[in-house]
This record gives structure tokens, C-alpha cells and sequence, in this order.
């Protein structure tokens, strides 16, 4: 994949902008596209206020896409995960995403349509609040990138550095398509591109101690199958792949955690969106920062008097230090 | 006498009871018929275009659908009756053509832009019977199966399935076929950016209209909560949105039942006692006033 930050990034913004609001004729005015954001563009909302950054990454076909078009079926049926949906600026997008899940598409089977590489449009946005309106809203950016496109970072550090956005995010979404996992014949590739894909963003920098990453089993719907010993055999496989995860990379990240999820389940006994309203909330509130505040604060030692801890609260910026 | 100046929009996609809440709107601040309602103080606009719609409305007669060449700007100053001072409020009548093409093709009127830079609120009409929502292929298929008694496929009997097929005579995306809800949400976005522009906060009356569609015991704000969750959700969470939700039967009827609704206007000899206005609190009048003296911040 060739550096698509670079390529966005040179796109000024102001021009990009002005020609969408620029008049069209006489009688209209060009509205935005509502097209999924250049990193350029998507800096107009990171300026304005409290914005997330959620990578979502993973194989071809293991349901990135689906999982960004899934939540916003599942909020267009009501609040989700203790969230209201406040807007988005990639309304049309959203929406076109979904169209291969629907029956106006006249299909019998739900599908996504394929993300292409190397398209620099690339961050979907939503807006949402916690429902009980305590907390502001917070804007939050999906990446939407292709199965491809990882696979190249999965192939050349050179392209793996290449992903700014790896770095730049809040949360590093790693999806395992659970699917891939029940088959004898595919399991093992599956898991191995998702490790070599954590092991390049590692040893490139992409991630390290200040990563929030979550590995996502999707389609979990098709692991718990009815047969009791298919169904065991499955879960031991997924439990393996998430301890050799776990056993490899959890030292060299800031948090590392495993959910199961079933973003469009196809099998009876599963809701939209099933195992989403953790990660959700996750994405839409804690912040790398503030998980670093809490390694200082677990690994520093105890101070030795009352007056240390009286000056620590005094004067934080002394201790900063210390404990790192 | 005009001391004070308030702009307001309406939004609302075809079909969604604007032009028929303006007939009866007409009817009432001119005619002064509902005791308490907002009055008319000055008139810009096609005065013919509203009697036209106005006298098919009395006569409980069907109005034509507003069709974008023919599409008229009306702007009226209304007033409290028993107030000296008066407030203006410019009404603009929309096509919802013209808000398909705001979503469809990402483009507004510019007199409508323009409208909304000076506006403080609006009103946002949806019928309940033109809701189109969406249905998920993967809410549908188990009830067929449970109609065809067909076992779902498992993952390990269809080893190749995570990629699914592609029907032949699959649809491509059409904006027009989006859901409702979605379609009002990016409107409504629109609308609060341009008016936020020159001011923190912008009241919206939600107007379900053809409430005699709907259960009578039920809110209007439960039924878009309900109907148009997404909607609902995004007014919601907006603190730069005050909102308040009215459902309105202006004809107060079904047109079938034309035959009665004239002879409600005939027995009373007030066209406007077909009128029905359910605030959220389930309070009915007469009023159709009443959402706009709510959007001019009057109550």
C-alpha cells in the first residue's frame, strides 16, 4: 500500500472544503458528500472537539466493514450500548454500507460490499452520548480500510510504518473472522495473519505501551454451533489463538483484551451487534492517556510519608517521573 | 406593528403533511376561528396559491402534492391575539422533491439556505404512513425459515459461505429508498448547523402529522421514539436542539370518510373543529397554532 497519510495530507483542507461549499448555480449551494473523510478532512472534526480514533483492522472478509455498518443498523433500531446516536457526518456512507444487508437490495443472503485499497476515504464518523446525558457528545472515527491494505502492512514494515493512523489511534481494533477458525483447512492461516500483522505493527512502533488494542473474534455466531463437540473443539481452537496473542504481545502493550463478537450473526440465538456493547463504550470513552495515568500511578512506589503524598498532590508535575 | 423578528423552516420529505398543515394553518390565523390561537398580523407571498390550498382543504378535498416547479415561498406574520406586541415568523413552504435533492443530490436552495442562516427554529413534519424503515435480510430469514421449516446452514456444512453470492437481480444503492429516519437526521443536521451558526441553541417542533392514523393513547414523542428511533436519538442527545413533539390531524380525518368531516365543519360552522392538535402531555385542541407559538418561544 503506498502512504495514502502522505497523499491525504497534502490535500489542503481549506481548498478541499471551499470547493464543497462553493455555489454551484445560481439557485443552489453544493452540500458536503457526506463521504467517508480524508485524514485532511477529518482533521475539521478532531480540531472541534473530543474526537476518538478507532482502527479496525483485520483479514479480507473478516467484517470490518460490517462491524462499522452493523453498529449503525443497530442504532437506527434504538439506543445501543447505553448510547444515543448524535449524528455523523458520513451519513450517505454509512447508509451505503448497509444497503447489501437490506431487503430493498433484493438480495436472500446480507453481504457488505467490499472496501477497495489504497482509497484515502477512508474514516467513518459518529457522534454519540452516553444515554442519561451526563457526558458530552463524543465524536468518534472509524477507519474503513481494506483487507488489503493490511495485508501489504502485514507484508513490508516499510508499508506498516506507512499506516500513520495505526499510531495516531485511540483504539487498534484487530478483527479474527471466527468463521475462518472452525474450518481445519483455513484456521491456522487465519491465525497467523492476524499475529504477523500484530507482530509487524509491534516491531514497526505502530503499537507498543501506549496501544489500547482489542482483538475482536467476529462471527462468533458461526463458532457456537449446535454440536456440543464441534462447538468445544472450536472454542479450544479460539481460546489457543487468543492465549498465544496474549502470550506474545500483552508485555509489549498498554492493554491488551479479547472479545467475541458477532457484528451481523447469521445463526439463530444472536442479536445485531452481539458482544458490542463493551467494546463501544471502550472506544467511545477511555483514552490512551488515560490508561498511561493509571500504569504510573499502579507501578510508581508508595511514597514514604504523608508529607511526599501531601506534596504529590500539591505539586504532580514533581512526581511525573517517577515510576516510569 | 412588528417589534420583534423570529425566521423559522419547515423540513419534511414528500407527502409529509406540509402543505396540508398550511391550508389549515391559512384557515385559522385568517379566519380567527380557535379561540386563543396565534393571528394573522401581515402576509408576504402568493396569497392565490393559499387560498387555492386553503378552499381544498375546507371542502376536506385531497391536495395535490407540491411539485418543485410550482413550489411556493410563504411567509407569515402571526401574533398573539391579545398582544400589542407581535413577533414575526416567516413560514416557508417547501416541496419535499426539494429536500430528496438535499439528501439525494447534496444540494439546497439557496433561498432556503438562507432562510435557515437567519432562522431560530423550525418544524419537521413526518407522516406515519410514509415511514419507510429499513428491513434487514437477517431479520427476515429466520422467520422464513421457521415459515419453510428450514434448519439454518452451519458454518462447517458450507465450508466456502464467507463469501457470499451475489443475486442476480441484486439492487444497487438508491438514496431515494434510504430510510426515513436517516434521511430526516441528515436534514436536520443541515438545518442545525447553518442556524447554530449564529446562535447556541434552536427550538424543533417534531410534527407527526395524520395523527388520526395513530393509537390515541400513544405520545407523539413515543411514537418517533418508536418509528424513528434514530431521530429521536439525535434530537435528543443535541443540547443545541430544544425539542418538543406534536402529532396533528389538520384534516382530522380519513379523506374516505370526506362525507363526515364536512359535516363536522357543517354542524359547528367551524372548518377548523376537524383540527385535531395532540401536544406530548396527550392534551388535544384546535390549535394548529400551537407548534409554531412553541418554536417562537411564546410558551
Amino acid at each position: 500500500m503506498t502512504d495514502d497519510e502522505s497523499s491525504d495530507t497534502q490535500t489542503p483542507v481549506s481548498e478541499e472544503t471551499e470547493s464543497r461549499s462553493q455555489i454551484s448555480d445560481g439557485a443552489h449551494i453544493n452540500l458536503p458528500l457526506g463521504e467517508a473523510h480524508t485524514s485532511a478532512e477529518a482533521s475539521a472534526i478532531t480540531s472541534r472537539q473530543r474526537t476518538q480514533l478507532v482502527m479496525v483492522a483485520g483479514a479480507v472478509r473478516s467484517g470490518k466493514t460490517t462491524l462499522l455498518a452493523s453498529l449503525f443498523h443497530r442504532f437506527q433500531k434504538g439506543p445501543f450500548a447505553g448510547l444515543l446516536f448524535a449524528g455523523s457526518t458520513t451519513l450517505p456512507d454509512l447508509d451505503r454500507r448497509c444497503h447489501l444487508a437490506r431487503t430493498s437490495s433484493r438480495r436472500t443472503t446480507p453481504d457488505t460490499g467490499r472496501t477497495r485499497p489504497g482509497v484515502p476515504r477512508k474514516l467513518l464518523h459518529l457522534r454519540l452520548r452516553v444515554e442519561d446525558l451526563t457526558e458530552g457528545i463524543v465524536d468518534v472515527l472509524f477507519t474503513d480500510l481494506s483487507g488489503e491494505d493490511y495485508e501489504a502492512a502485514r507484508n513490508s514494515p516499510e508499508e506498516c510504518r506507512g499506516m500513520r493512523l495505526i499510531h495516531q489511534s485511540d483504539h487498534f481494533v484487530l478483527l479474527l473472522d471466527g468463521k475462518m477458525l472452525t474450518y481445519p483447512t483455513k484456521r491456522q492461516a487465519a491465525k497467523h495473519e492476524a499475529v504477523t500483522l500484530l507482530r509487524c505493527c509491534v516491531e514497526s512502533g505502530q503499537l507498543g505501551a501506549h496501544s489500547l488494542v482489542d482483538v475482536l473474534v467476529n462471527k462468533w455466531d458461526a463458532v457456537h454451533v449446535d454440536d456440543q463437540s464441534k462447538r468445544q473443539q472450536n472454542i479450544e481452537f479460539v481460546e489457543d489463538v487468543e492465549q498465544l496473542i496474549r502470550d506474545r504481545f500483552s508485555k509489549n502493550l498498554g492493554r491488551l483484551r479479547f472479545f467475541r463478537i458477532a457484528a451481523r450473526p447469521e445463526f439463530p440465538g444472536f442479536q445485531l451487534c452481539h458482544g458490542l456493547e463493551d467494546p463501544l463504550r471502550s472506544w467511545t470513552f477511555d483514552r490512551p492517556e488515560s490508561l498511561l495515568e493509571r500504569t504510573v500511578r499502579i507501578t510508581e512506589p508508595p511514597l514514604s510519608s504523608e508529607f511526599e503524598r501531601f506534596m504529590q498532590r500539591k505539586i504532580p508535575s514533581m512526581f511525573a517521573d517517577e515510576g516510569k | 406593528m412588528t417589534s420583534a423578528s423570529s425566521k423559522h423552516f419547515i423540513i419534511g420529505l414528500p407527502e409529509a403533511g406540509k402543505t396540508t398543515f398550511l391550508a389549515a394553518l391559512w384557515h385559522v390565523v385568517e379566519t380567527r376561528e380557535v379561540e386563543g390561537s396565534l393571528v394573522l398580523d401581515s402576509f408576504h407571498g402568493d396569497q392565490g396559491y393559499l387560498h387555492d390550498i386553503t378552499a381544498l382543504w375546507a371542502d376536506s378535498n385531497k391536495l395535490e402534492r407540491t411539485k418543485i416547479p410550482h413550489e411556493k415561498y410563504v411567509s407569515m406574520h402571526l401574533r398573539e391575539s391579545t398582544e400589542t406586541v407581535t413577533a414575526e415568523v416567516v413560514f416557508t413552504d417547501l416541496s419535499g422533491e426539494s429536500f430528496q435533492i438535499q439528501w439525494r443530490d447534496r444540494q439546497m436552495d439557496i433561498k432556503y439556505a438562507k432562510l435557515l442562516d437567519e432562522s431560530c427554529g423550525g418544524l419537521m413534519f413526518i407522516h406515519p404512513l410514509k415511514v419507510v424503515s429499513e428491513t434487514l435480510i437477517s431479520d427476515v430469514n429466520p422467520l422464513i425459515n421457521r415459515l419453510t421449516a428450514t434448519e439454518p446452514r452451519s458454518a462447517r456444512e458450507a465450508p466456502d459461505a464467507e463469501a457470499p453470492q451475489e443475486s442476480p437481480d441484486e439492487a444497487q444503492w438508491d438514496a431515494d429508498t434510504s430510510p426515513t429516519q436517516v434521511q430526516l437526521v441528515d436534514l436536520a443536521q443541515f438545518a442545525v448547523e447553518r442556524c447554530c451558526e449564529r446562535r447556541d441553541k434552536i427550538r424543533i417542533g417534531l410534527i407527526v402529522s395524520a395523527w388520526d392514523c395513530i393509537d390515541s393513547q400513544v405520545r407523539p414523542s413515543e411514537w418517533v421514539r418508536e418509528y424513528l428511533p434514530l431521530l429521536w436519538q439525535y434530537v435528543t442527545a443535541n443540547d443545541a436542539i430544544d425539542v418538543e413533539y406534536f402529532g396533528i390531524s389538520a384534516q382530522g380525518g380519513k379523506l374516505e370518510d370526506a362525507d363526515e368531516l364536512r359535516e363536522v365543519a357543517r354542524t359547528s360552522g367551524r372548518c377548523s373543529d376537524r383540527i385535531r392538535v395532540v401536544l406530548d402531555d396527550l392534551s388535544e385542541s384546535h390549535d394548529i397554532t400551537s407548534p409554531i407559538r412553541w418554536v417562537m418561544g411564546l410558551q
